[in-house]
């Protein structure tokens, strides 16, 4: 069983983790998050191959830190993305290499772990080639193979699936599955949040080395918790299928039709809303079927970009600020407005500021929800 | 010899052992054979069957528990030609060829190049350094010793240059040896001008590498620093393997990165050392031999050093005999011969296969 308690991790000066703290024990565990967000540094501390700068990570009870490479190497098994040998080497020779911490240096390896382990992952009718010659998919098999080989109680697996089509992939995460089913414990970073919901029991979601979320799939995948973390909107579902949680990306125009649907289910509405701020993400009010008017905001930026309506945009050159002219095109924008969202700093009329209805930062969330409660309290005005 | 690598080979698939088994026996048959070869080649005519008579006869002396025998008959001046003279030169030459080699497969694997050859880290310019401060002037100390701790002292600073924080990068460890040779060979060449020609003359020969005038004694000095570093590369042979994967992916198979790497390093640097400091500065058999036997019998260095070894005493043994044979009655220096030999097959491999990441 693995513990980690709290620990720090830093590579060449940056944080990287945070106060991360997890388990897993007799269970299947997906660390998902977006690219960069820590999860492989996340491996790397479990296995002794990175160290901890703070904090404690325990196999068995035992401080990693503190048992050799030999014995970590008994208890857990890794499964890199990709290896990188620079001598050829054949496929067989390095499923053998998972034996090496369990046999003597002048010994060799009595048991039949490489071969079933071959068989078992499939690799073994390319036993004898070269792992340079064989296909990205297929060495990462072989890299499976050999954790298989190692036979230890805890599996870590780095991107299982990268590099595998869509049969292989759930070929390889059911075999993981099964191994988890048998008493072993595995902890697998997973770039596919589908296939992670399928088959761990378990998910740590984690985002700029800090766990965001932890615990049960459908639990842990909910929109607002993806949303906030990948910086896209999605739509969570159950797959008919499989009945696991389904997390669909959503595109431009498919985020846009939801906004409507989602944003203004109430009354159809289509308020005129002005939006001034230092032009953070709140594109999706443009998709919204708000009547959007921009200003002021700095030139380029994406808000300016996306509005439907050029005519309703103010933009300014940064360091310059608003001019005479910028100044008095907003006060006609904001003028026609029923609602104001004011995200961050930029000039605003401020005589049109008191009494207006407005959407701050912190309700940029669910800015829907914020503009609809913000018209509410207006209308007896 | 041979049985003693086959139980080394533990993962080697099972049907293999033998192939190993026969490669080590092969080898060894042939190093034996010629070493025996070796000794019949010289200014004085001796038949083969003699040099083999006066050999077994040396044998069976020396050995105990079996009956001393007296197959020679010929004149005593031929056996004392043998005995003191050629056999003691051209077991040197196997020990310091079989040094060479398998310091070079360790290096190869180690820097995970192909190109590496055994005094990549500076080795043999600390070596000439020792010597040819000795040879120049006069210094109260044999110049093999001077030679030795020049070796093993320059492959410490460029170890200790290339460490940062306990983590020694590869490219700097190799950039480093390369500037610390440059240095030294700098040094060298001054003592050498400042030199009286009878000093530049013998610094010069040293420097070529040769394996002239080497008596019983240079043999008990080279052989057990040899055998002792030999034995501790092929128990960590395994583990040089594993880190062939990068010393991440070794840490997870139970291999410690920095320890492996610094016993590795030092111990192959303590075996090039002691072949250096006899013989001088031989130069391509580290690189070649163990180049061509990775070819033959695959990367698993379980096999490929002992087998590199094997191979490099040999090579080492027929590059002197045609040192000696080439000039008739006189001598020319060895490492001449292997340079002669190797830097054609060097060029070869350059443009015929592709060099890793250099």
């Amino acid at each position: 069983m693995i513990s980690i308690e709290d620990i720090d991790v830093s590579l060449a000066g940056k944080k990287v983790l945070e106060n991360v703290t997890a388990s897993a024990e007799d269970a299947f565990v997906g660390v998902v998050g977006p690219n960069g967000a820590g999860k492989t540094t996340l491996i790397n501390a479990v296995n002794g191959v990175t160290d901890t700068e703070d904090g404690v990570v325990r196999i068995d009870g035992d401080d990693v830190s503190s048992i050799s490479a030999r014995e970590t190497a008994r208890r857990v098994a890794t499964m890199p993305q990709d290896t990188d040998v620079s001598f050829e080497f054949s496929v067989k020779e390095v499923v053998r290499m998972g034996r090496n911490p369990h046999v003597p240096r002048f010994g060799s390896d009595t048991t039949d772990k490489v071969e079933e382990a071959m068989e078992r992952v499939d690799v073994a009718r390319f036993a004898d080639r070269s792992v340079h010659e064989v296909s990205g998919g297929e060495r990462q098999r072989v890299l499976l193979a050999r954790c298989l080989a190692q036979d230890a109680e805890v599996l870590l697996l780095d991107e299982p699936t990268a590099s595998l089509d869509i049969g292989r992939a759930v070929e390889t995460l059911s075999l993981v599955r099964s191994l988890v089913d048998e008493g072993r414990t595995a902890v697998a970073a997973i770039h596919d949040l589908n296939l992670a919901a399928r088959f761990c029991d378990e998910l740590v979601l984690v985002d700029d080395g800090s766990v965001v979320s932890s615990g049960a799939p459908s639990d842990v995948l909910t929109e607002e918790n993806v949303e906030r973390v990948f910086g896209t909107s999605v739509h969570v579902g159950r797959d008919d299928a499989t009945g696991s949680v389904r997390v669909t990306a959503l595109e431009e125009t498919a985020r846009k039709e939801r906004a409507v649907e989602e944003g203004l289910a109430d009354g159809g509405s289509t308020a005129r809303v002005h939006y001034v701020g230092d032009c953070a993400e709140n594109l999706l009010l443009l998709e919204s079927a708000y009547d959007v008017s921009v200003g002021v905001v700095p030139e380029g930026c994406a808000v300016a970009d996306k509005a439907d309506n050029p005519t309703e945009v103010v933009t300014a050159c940064v360091g310059e600020g608003a001019g005479k002219e910028e100044r008095r095109s907003v006060a006609e924008l904001v003028d026609e407005a029923e609602v104001l969202v004011r995200d961050g700093a930029g000039w605003i009329p401020k005589d049109a500021v008191n009494g207006m209805p407005t959407v701050t930062p912190e309700d940029t969330t669910d800015i829907f929800a914020a503009v609809e409660s913000a018209r509410e309290r207006t209308q007896p005005r | 010899m041979a049985g003693y690598e086959t139980e080394a080979s533990g993962y080697v698939e099972k049907s293999r052992i033998p192939a190993v088994f026969l490669w080590c026996s092969f080898l060894s048959v042939l190093l034996l054979l010629s070493v025996a070869l070796a000794a019949g080649i010289g200014a004085v005519e001796i038949g083969y069957a003699s040099v083999a008579a006066i050999i077994a006869d040396a044998v069976s002396r020396a050995l105990p528990f079996i009956p001393s025998s007296s197959l020679y008959a010929g004149p005593e001046s031929h056996e004392t030609i043998i005995l003191q003279v050629r056999l003691p030169r051209v077991v040197v030459g196997a020990v310091v060829g079989f040094a060479l080699a398998s310091a070079g497969a360790v290096m190869q694997g180690f820097f995970r190049n192909p190109m590496a050859d055994p005094s990549i880290i500076g080795v043999s310019s600390g070596a000439a350094v020792g010597a040819v401060a000795v040879i120049v002037y006069a210094l109260p100390f044999s110049a093999q010793a001077a030679a030795f701790v020049g070796a093993v002292a320059t492959a410490g600073i460029v170890y200790g240059i290339a460490t940062k924080n306990g983590r020694t990068g590869i490219a700097t460890l190799l950039l480093a040896g390369v500037a610390v040779q440059t240095f030294l060979s700098a040094i060298v060449s001054y003592m050498m001008h400042v030199s009286d020609d009878e000093g530049l003359r013998a610094a010069v020969y040293w420097l070529m590498g040769n394996l002239l005038y080497k008596g019983w004694s240079d043999v008990v000095a080279v052989v057990p620093p040899v055998a002792v570093g030999f034995v501790v590369l092929l128990y960590y042979s395994r583990d040089l393997n594993v880190l062939l994967l990068g010393e991440k992916e070794a840490r997870t198979l139970g291999v410690e990165p920095r320890r492996t790497k610094l016993i590795l390093l030092a111990v192959s640097s303590a075996v090039t050392a002691a072949a250096v400091a006899v013989a001088g500065v031989i130069g391509f058999v580290g690189l070649i031999v163990p180049h061509a036997m990775r070819l033959v019998v695959g990367a698993d260095h379980r096999i490929l050093i002992p087998t590199s070894a094997l191979a490099g005493g040999v090579f080492l043994v027929a590059a002197d005999a045609v040192a000696r044979f080439v000039m008739g009655g006189g001598e020319l220096p060895v490492g001449i011969v292997t340079a002669l030999v190797g830097v054609p097959f060097f060029l070869y491999l350059l443009r015929d296969r592709e060099v890793h990441e250099l």
